[in-house]
Protein backbone atom coordinates (compact mmCIF):
# COMPACT_ATOMS: atom_id res chain seq x y z
CA UNK A 1 0.00 0.00 0.00
CA UNK A 2 2.79 2.51 0.84
CA UNK A 3 4.45 1.44 -2.37
CA UNK A 4 1.53 2.28 -4.13
CA UNK A 5 0.75 5.75 -2.56
CA UNK A 6 4.63 6.40 -3.93
CA UNK A 7 4.48 5.63 -7.15
CA UNK A 8 0.59 7.84 -7.36
CA UNK A 9 2.66 10.66 -5.63
CA UNK A 10 5.50 10.48 -8.12
CA UNK A 11 2.46 10.29 -10.85
CA UNK A 12 1.32 13.52 -9.70
CA UNK A 13 4.32 15.13 -9.62
CA UNK A 14 5.48 14.00 -13.19
CA UNK A 15 1.88 15.13 -14.70
CA UNK A 16 1.70 18.14 -13.15
CA UNK A 17 5.11 19.19 -15.10
CA UNK A 18 3.23 19.48 -17.77
CA UNK A 19 2.69 23.58 -18.37
CA UNK A 20 6.16 24.18 -17.93
CA UNK A 21 9.03 26.31 -19.56
CA UNK A 22 12.64 25.32 -20.38
CA UNK A 23 16.27 26.50 -19.24
CA UNK A 24 19.07 25.95 -21.91
CA UNK A 25 22.97 25.40 -21.76
CA UNK A 26 22.10 24.15 -17.63
CA UNK A 27 24.02 20.78 -16.95
CA UNK A 28 22.26 17.57 -15.28
CA UNK A 29 23.72 18.19 -11.48
CA UNK A 30 24.50 21.44 -10.89
CA UNK A 31 23.56 24.95 -11.68
CA UNK A 32 24.11 27.40 -14.78
CA UNK A 33 24.44 31.55 -14.77
CA UNK A 34 21.14 31.12 -17.19
CA UNK A 35 17.72 32.47 -16.34
CA UNK A 36 14.18 32.27 -17.48
CA UNK A 37 12.84 35.86 -19.10
CA UNK A 38 10.72 38.13 -17.08
CA UNK A 39 7.27 36.80 -16.12
CA UNK A 40 9.19 33.32 -17.68
CA UNK A 41 8.33 30.34 -15.72
CA UNK A 42 10.04 27.31 -15.57
CA UNK A 43 9.40 23.81 -14.77
CA UNK A 44 11.86 20.76 -14.41
CA UNK A 45 11.37 17.30 -13.89
CA UNK A 46 14.24 15.06 -12.75
CA UNK A 47 14.45 11.56 -11.24
CA UNK A 48 17.50 10.15 -9.40
CA UNK A 49 18.29 6.60 -8.55
CA UNK A 50 21.20 6.44 -5.85
CA UNK A 51 22.81 3.48 -4.29
CA UNK A 52 24.66 3.62 -0.77
CA UNK A 53 26.80 1.48 1.11
CA UNK A 54 30.07 1.27 3.61
CA UNK A 55 27.59 2.49 6.94
CA UNK A 56 30.42 4.08 8.65
CA UNK A 57 27.66 3.07 12.24
CA UNK A 58 27.18 -0.11 13.10
CA UNK A 59 23.87 -0.87 11.55
CA UNK A 60 25.78 -1.85 8.36
CA UNK A 61 22.58 -0.07 6.63
CA UNK A 62 22.86 -0.66 2.66
CA UNK A 63 20.65 2.14 1.15
CA UNK A 64 18.39 2.50 -2.06
CA UNK A 65 16.71 5.51 -3.02
CA UNK A 66 14.96 7.20 -5.93
CA UNK A 67 14.33 11.12 -5.93
CA UNK A 68 11.64 13.04 -7.86
CA UNK A 69 12.51 16.39 -7.82
CA UNK A 70 9.96 19.35 -9.01
CA UNK A 71 11.96 22.39 -9.72
CA UNK A 72 9.87 25.79 -10.40
CA UNK A 73 11.47 28.78 -11.31
CA UNK A 74 10.20 32.22 -12.17
CA UNK A 75 12.27 35.35 -13.68
CA UNK A 76 11.11 38.41 -11.67
CA UNK A 77 13.29 40.17 -14.04
CA UNK A 78 15.59 39.37 -16.53
CA UNK A 79 18.24 39.62 -14.52
CA UNK A 80 16.66 37.88 -11.03
CA UNK A 81 14.71 34.68 -10.59
CA UNK A 82 13.14 32.63 -7.84
CA UNK A 83 13.52 28.89 -7.76
CA UNK A 84 11.90 26.10 -5.23
CA UNK A 85 12.63 22.75 -5.55
CA UNK A 86 10.13 19.69 -3.85
CA UNK A 87 12.09 16.49 -3.53
CA UNK A 88 10.19 13.32 -2.83
CA UNK A 89 12.26 10.22 -2.03
CA UNK A 90 11.54 6.58 -1.94
CA UNK A 91 14.40 5.36 0.51
CA UNK A 92 14.99 1.74 0.67
CA UNK A 93 16.94 -0.33 3.34
CA UNK A 94 18.86 -3.34 4.11
CA UNK A 95 20.46 -3.74 7.64
CA UNK A 96 23.00 -6.19 8.27
CA UNK A 97 20.70 -8.27 10.67
CA UNK A 98 18.90 -8.65 7.72
CA UNK A 99 15.66 -6.71 8.76
CA UNK A 100 14.62 -3.91 6.23
CA UNK A 101 12.61 -0.68 6.39
CA UNK A 102 11.61 1.51 3.61
CA UNK A 103 10.68 5.23 3.74
CA UNK A 104 8.71 7.77 1.77
CA UNK A 105 8.49 11.64 1.76
CA UNK A 106 9.58 14.92 1.18
CA UNK A 107 12.73 16.36 1.87
CA UNK A 108 13.75 19.51 2.58
CA UNK A 109 13.14 22.07 -0.41
CA UNK A 110 15.37 24.65 -1.54
CA UNK A 111 13.92 27.96 -2.05
CA UNK A 112 16.71 30.15 -3.44
CA UNK A 113 17.04 33.28 -5.80
CA UNK A 114 19.43 33.74 -8.85
CA UNK A 115 20.66 37.82 -9.45
CA UNK A 116 23.13 37.62 -12.71
CA UNK A 117 25.66 40.60 -12.19
CA UNK A 118 27.52 39.75 -15.16
CA UNK A 119 26.73 39.48 -18.78
CA UNK A 120 29.06 40.01 -21.82
CA UNK A 121 27.31 38.75 -24.89
CA UNK A 122 30.28 38.48 -27.95
CA UNK A 123 28.04 36.88 -30.44
CA UNK A 124 24.72 35.47 -31.64
CA UNK A 125 25.13 32.27 -29.98
CA UNK A 126 28.81 33.49 -27.45
CA UNK A 127 28.17 34.68 -24.19
CA UNK A 128 29.74 34.84 -20.25
CA UNK A 129 27.79 35.29 -17.47
CA UNK A 130 27.71 35.46 -14.00
CA UNK A 131 25.21 35.29 -10.65
CA UNK A 132 24.77 34.73 -7.33
CA UNK A 133 22.59 32.11 -5.56
CA UNK A 134 21.13 33.03 -2.45
CA UNK A 135 18.14 31.51 -0.38
CA UNK A 136 17.99 28.76 2.31
CA UNK A 137 16.51 25.33 2.18
CA UNK A 138 13.36 24.89 4.12
CA UNK A 139 12.60 21.87 6.15
CA UNK A 140 10.42 19.71 5.08
CA UNK A 141 9.60 18.42 9.00
CA UNK A 142 9.54 14.94 7.05
CA UNK A 143 11.10 11.86 9.14
CA UNK A 144 13.63 10.35 8.11
CA UNK A 145 14.41 13.75 5.24
CA UNK A 146 14.31 16.44 7.22
CA UNK A 147 16.89 18.64 8.74
CA UNK A 148 14.47 20.63 10.75
CA UNK A 149 16.11 23.65 10.35
CA UNK A 150 16.15 26.50 8.02
CA UNK A 151 19.66 26.22 6.44
CA UNK A 152 20.61 29.72 4.62
CA UNK A 153 22.67 28.96 1.08
CA UNK A 154 25.11 31.32 -0.86
CA UNK A 155 27.18 31.05 -3.64
CA UNK A 156 28.29 31.75 -7.26
CA UNK A 157 27.75 30.40 -10.62
CA UNK A 158 29.79 30.93 -13.75
CA UNK A 159 28.86 30.01 -17.52
CA UNK A 160 30.11 31.23 -20.45
CA UNK A 161 29.72 29.75 -24.20
CA UNK A 162 31.76 29.72 -27.31
CA UNK A 163 30.40 28.18 -30.34
CA UNK A 164 30.38 24.60 -30.05
CA UNK A 165 32.12 24.56 -26.39
CA UNK A 166 30.08 25.44 -22.75
CA UNK A 167 31.47 25.40 -19.58
CA UNK A 168 30.25 25.90 -15.74
CA UNK A 169 31.56 26.33 -12.66
CA UNK A 170 30.00 26.88 -9.37
CA UNK A 171 30.25 26.95 -5.83
CA UNK A 172 27.75 27.09 -3.27
CA UNK A 173 27.94 26.56 0.90
CA UNK A 174 24.87 25.68 2.93
CA UNK A 175 24.91 26.39 6.86
CA UNK A 176 23.28 23.64 9.22
CA UNK A 177 21.85 26.14 11.50
CA UNK A 178 20.32 23.77 13.83
CA UNK A 179 23.23 21.88 14.85
CA UNK A 180 21.30 19.04 14.88
CA UNK A 181 19.51 17.29 12.02
CA UNK A 182 19.27 14.00 10.69
CA UNK A 183 20.75 11.50 13.31
CA UNK A 184 22.26 8.74 10.64
CA UNK A 185 21.99 10.84 7.49
CA UNK A 186 22.66 9.36 3.58
CA UNK A 187 22.18 12.09 1.32
CA UNK A 188 24.76 14.47 0.56
CA UNK A 189 24.81 17.74 2.71
CA UNK A 190 22.00 16.32 5.10
CA UNK A 191 24.25 15.73 7.97
CA UNK A 192 24.46 18.49 10.74
CA UNK A 193 27.85 19.76 8.78
CA UNK A 194 28.04 22.93 7.12
CA UNK A 195 28.32 21.69 3.32
CA UNK A 196 30.16 23.51 0.75
CA UNK A 197 28.98 22.23 -2.80
CA UNK A 198 31.45 22.87 -6.04
CA UNK A 199 31.20 21.62 -9.60
CA UNK A 200 32.39 22.06 -12.93
CA UNK A 201 31.22 21.05 -16.49
CA UNK A 202 31.93 21.13 -20.05
CA UNK A 203 29.07 20.48 -22.33
CA UNK A 204 30.14 19.94 -26.23
CA UNK A 205 27.59 20.77 -28.97
CA UNK A 206 27.44 17.09 -31.23
CA UNK A 207 24.52 18.48 -33.91
CA UNK A 208 24.15 20.42 -35.41
CA UNK A 209 27.91 21.52 -36.52
CA UNK A 210 26.33 24.93 -36.79
CA UNK A 211 23.54 26.66 -36.15
CA UNK A 212 21.29 27.78 -38.96
CA UNK A 213 17.89 29.62 -40.02
CA UNK A 214 16.32 25.94 -39.54
CA UNK A 215 18.07 24.55 -36.34
CA UNK A 216 15.45 23.50 -34.08
CA UNK A 217 17.24 21.28 -31.87
CA UNK A 218 20.96 19.99 -30.83
CA UNK A 219 22.44 17.31 -28.95
CA UNK A 220 25.16 18.20 -26.37
CA UNK A 221 27.55 15.71 -25.11
CA UNK A 222 27.73 16.58 -20.70
CA UNK A 223 30.97 15.90 -18.60
CA UNK A 224 30.56 17.08 -14.79
CA UNK A 225 32.79 16.99 -11.78
CA UNK A 226 30.19 17.38 -8.86
CA UNK A 227 32.35 17.79 -5.24
CA UNK A 228 31.09 17.76 -1.78
CA UNK A 229 32.79 19.25 1.15
CA UNK A 230 31.29 18.77 4.80
CA UNK A 231 32.98 20.47 8.00
CA UNK A 232 33.13 17.05 9.25
CA UNK A 233 36.24 16.18 6.87
CA UNK A 234 33.85 14.07 4.53
CA UNK A 235 34.65 14.72 0.65
CA UNK A 236 33.07 13.55 -2.04
CA UNK A 237 33.98 13.84 -5.93
CA UNK A 238 31.78 12.35 -8.95
CA UNK A 239 32.57 12.34 -12.07
CA UNK A 240 29.25 12.58 -14.26
CA UNK A 241 28.54 11.70 -17.63
CA UNK A 242 25.86 13.01 -19.86
CA UNK A 243 23.67 13.61 -22.39
CA UNK A 244 21.01 16.64 -23.17
CA UNK A 245 18.99 16.56 -26.16
CA UNK A 246 17.56 20.21 -26.48
CA UNK A 247 14.18 21.66 -28.75
CA UNK A 248 12.73 24.85 -28.74
CA UNK A 249 10.44 23.70 -26.40
CA UNK A 250 11.50 20.65 -24.45
CA UNK A 251 14.87 19.06 -23.44
CA UNK A 252 15.12 15.74 -21.76
CA UNK A 253 18.69 14.66 -20.20
CA UNK A 254 20.28 11.95 -18.66
CA UNK A 255 23.43 11.36 -16.60
CA UNK A 256 25.63 8.37 -14.59
CA UNK A 257 27.50 9.96 -11.09
CA UNK A 258 30.18 8.01 -10.42
CA UNK A 259 32.69 8.43 -7.64
CA UNK A 260 36.25 9.41 -8.25
CA UNK A 261 37.21 10.50 -4.85
CA UNK A 262 35.61 9.64 -1.57
CA UNK A 263 36.88 10.03 1.78
CA UNK A 264 33.96 9.82 3.95
CA UNK A 265 33.71 9.42 8.15
CA UNK A 266 30.43 10.84 9.22
CA UNK A 267 27.91 9.58 6.55
CA UNK A 268 27.57 6.15 3.98
CA UNK A 269 29.09 6.21 0.45
CA UNK A 270 27.37 6.56 -2.71
CA UNK A 271 27.82 3.64 -5.19
CA UNK A 272 26.31 5.08 -8.33
CA UNK A 273 23.75 7.64 -9.33
CA UNK A 274 21.53 7.34 -12.63
CA UNK A 275 19.76 10.74 -13.47
CA UNK A 276 16.71 11.35 -16.30
CA UNK A 277 14.96 14.46 -16.30
CA UNK A 278 12.82 16.82 -18.73
CA UNK A 279 12.29 20.20 -18.90
CA UNK A 280 9.32 21.18 -21.26
CA UNK A 281 7.53 24.35 -23.03
CA UNK A 282 4.00 24.59 -24.05
CA UNK B 1 15.54 -2.87 -3.19
CA UNK B 2 13.47 -4.40 -5.63
CA UNK B 3 10.97 -1.87 -4.85
CA UNK B 4 13.72 0.80 -5.42
CA UNK B 5 14.21 -0.04 -8.76
CA UNK B 6 10.31 -0.88 -9.57
CA UNK B 7 9.59 2.49 -8.32
CA UNK B 8 12.53 4.11 -10.89
CA UNK B 9 11.80 1.86 -13.58
CA UNK B 10 8.25 3.41 -13.18
CA UNK B 11 9.28 7.04 -12.51
CA UNK B 12 11.10 6.84 -15.89
CA UNK B 13 8.22 5.33 -17.85
CA UNK B 14 5.91 8.14 -16.91
CA UNK B 15 8.89 10.83 -18.00
CA UNK B 16 9.10 8.58 -21.43
CA UNK B 17 5.02 9.20 -21.87
CA UNK B 18 5.23 12.55 -20.97
CA UNK B 19 8.27 12.86 -23.15
CA UNK B 20 5.87 11.17 -25.62
CA UNK B 21 2.96 13.47 -25.70
CA UNK B 22 5.15 16.90 -25.75
CA UNK B 23 7.68 16.38 -28.31
CA UNK B 24 4.45 15.51 -30.30
CA UNK B 25 2.46 18.90 -28.82
CA UNK B 26 6.16 20.76 -29.59
CA UNK B 27 6.34 19.80 -33.31
CA UNK B 28 2.86 20.91 -33.64
CA UNK B 29 3.84 24.17 -31.83
CA UNK B 30 6.96 24.66 -33.87
CA UNK B 31 4.72 24.32 -37.35
CA UNK B 32 1.89 26.97 -35.73
CA UNK B 33 5.49 29.10 -34.81
CA UNK B 34 6.79 28.72 -38.68
CA UNK B 35 3.66 29.86 -39.86
CA UNK B 36 4.47 33.15 -42.50
CA UNK B 37 7.16 31.25 -44.28
CA UNK B 38 7.05 30.15 -47.68
CA UNK B 39 5.63 26.30 -48.47
CA UNK B 40 1.86 26.01 -47.36
CA UNK B 41 -1.00 27.84 -48.58
CA UNK B 42 -1.81 29.25 -44.99
CA UNK B 43 1.97 30.46 -44.89
CA UNK B 44 1.07 32.05 -48.00
CA UNK B 45 -2.28 33.72 -47.16
CA UNK B 46 -0.77 34.84 -43.89
CA UNK B 47 1.81 36.60 -45.48
CA UNK B 48 -0.32 38.38 -47.36
CA UNK B 49 -2.01 39.18 -44.24
CA UNK B 50 1.16 40.66 -42.56
CA UNK B 51 2.53 44.24 -43.01
CA UNK B 52 6.49 45.18 -43.00
CA UNK B 53 8.94 44.40 -40.40
CA UNK B 54 12.14 44.27 -38.52
CA UNK B 55 15.74 42.17 -38.24
CA UNK B 56 17.02 42.60 -35.29
CA UNK B 57 20.50 41.54 -34.63
CA UNK B 58 20.96 39.77 -30.99
CA UNK B 59 23.46 38.49 -29.32
CA UNK B 60 23.69 35.37 -26.60
CA UNK B 61 21.33 33.18 -27.79
CA UNK B 62 23.33 30.83 -27.06
CA UNK B 63 20.87 27.64 -27.97
CA UNK B 64 17.37 26.70 -29.23
CA UNK B 65 15.46 26.93 -26.30
CA UNK B 66 17.21 30.39 -25.07
CA UNK B 67 15.87 31.10 -28.64
CA UNK B 68 11.88 30.34 -27.57
CA UNK B 69 12.46 32.86 -24.78
CA UNK B 70 12.79 35.77 -27.22
CA UNK B 71 10.26 34.46 -29.43
CA UNK B 72 7.62 34.49 -26.56
CA UNK B 73 8.66 38.37 -25.29
CA UNK B 74 8.61 39.66 -29.16
CA UNK B 75 4.80 37.69 -29.80
CA UNK B 76 3.75 39.92 -26.44
CA UNK B 77 4.20 43.03 -28.76
CA UNK B 78 1.19 44.17 -29.74
CA UNK B 79 1.19 44.14 -33.64
CA UNK B 80 3.88 41.81 -33.94
CA UNK B 81 2.63 39.08 -35.63
CA UNK B 82 5.41 36.95 -36.57
CA UNK B 83 8.54 35.93 -34.91
CA UNK B 84 11.94 33.99 -36.32
CA UNK B 85 15.17 33.45 -34.97
CA UNK B 86 18.06 32.59 -37.25
CA UNK B 87 20.61 30.78 -34.58
CA UNK B 88 23.52 30.62 -36.92
CA UNK B 89 23.61 34.23 -37.48
CA UNK B 90 21.18 35.88 -34.67
CA UNK B 91 19.37 37.48 -36.46
CA UNK B 92 15.45 37.50 -35.64
CA UNK B 93 12.85 38.48 -38.54
CA UNK B 94 10.20 40.47 -36.79
CA UNK B 95 6.72 40.39 -39.27
CA UNK B 96 4.48 43.24 -38.31
CA UNK B 97 0.56 43.15 -38.42
CA UNK B 98 -0.67 45.44 -41.38
CA UNK B 99 -0.85 48.77 -40.01
CA UNK B 100 1.11 48.26 -37.52
CA UNK B 101 4.47 49.64 -36.43
CA UNK B 102 5.83 48.67 -32.75
CA UNK B 103 8.52 51.15 -31.79
CA UNK B 104 12.34 50.49 -31.13
CA UNK B 105 12.06 50.95 -27.56
CA UNK B 106 9.62 47.92 -27.88
CA UNK B 107 11.69 45.78 -29.24
CA UNK B 108 14.58 46.88 -27.77
CA UNK B 109 12.87 46.17 -24.39
CA UNK B 110 11.46 43.03 -25.17
CA UNK B 111 14.90 41.88 -26.14
CA UNK B 112 16.66 43.09 -23.02
CA UNK B 113 13.47 41.33 -20.48
CA UNK B 114 14.40 38.38 -22.38
CA UNK B 115 17.94 38.36 -21.34
CA UNK B 116 19.79 38.63 -24.58
CA UNK B 117 22.21 41.93 -26.20
CA UNK B 118 20.42 43.88 -29.13
CA UNK B 119 22.98 45.16 -31.83
CA UNK B 120 20.65 46.65 -33.90
CA UNK B 121 17.41 47.01 -35.65
CA UNK B 122 16.96 47.99 -38.91
CA UNK B 123 13.57 48.35 -40.59
CA UNK B 124 11.87 47.56 -43.83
Amino acid sequence: MRHARALCAMAVVVAGSLACEAAGQEAMNMPAATLPSTGQLNFREQVRYLRYSNDPTDAGREVDEVIATTTLTYGLRSDLSISLGVPLVYRDTEFADGSSDSDFGVSDMPLLLKYRFLQRDTGPTDTTRAALIFGAELPSGDNPFSSKSIDPMLGVVMTTIHGRHGFNASAVGKLNTSGGGNSSPVRRGDSRYEALFYDASYMYRMAPEAYAADTKAAVYAVLELNGLYETSGDNELFLSPGLLYEATRWAAEVSVQIPVWQDMNARMETDFTVVAGLRLLF
Amino acid sequence: MRHTRKIFAGALGALGLTLGACSSGGERADAGAQAGSAGSGDEASLALLSGPGATLLVHGLSCPLCATNVDKQLKAIPGVRTVNVNLGTGEIRVGFGVGASPSDEQLAHAVTESGFTLVRIERD
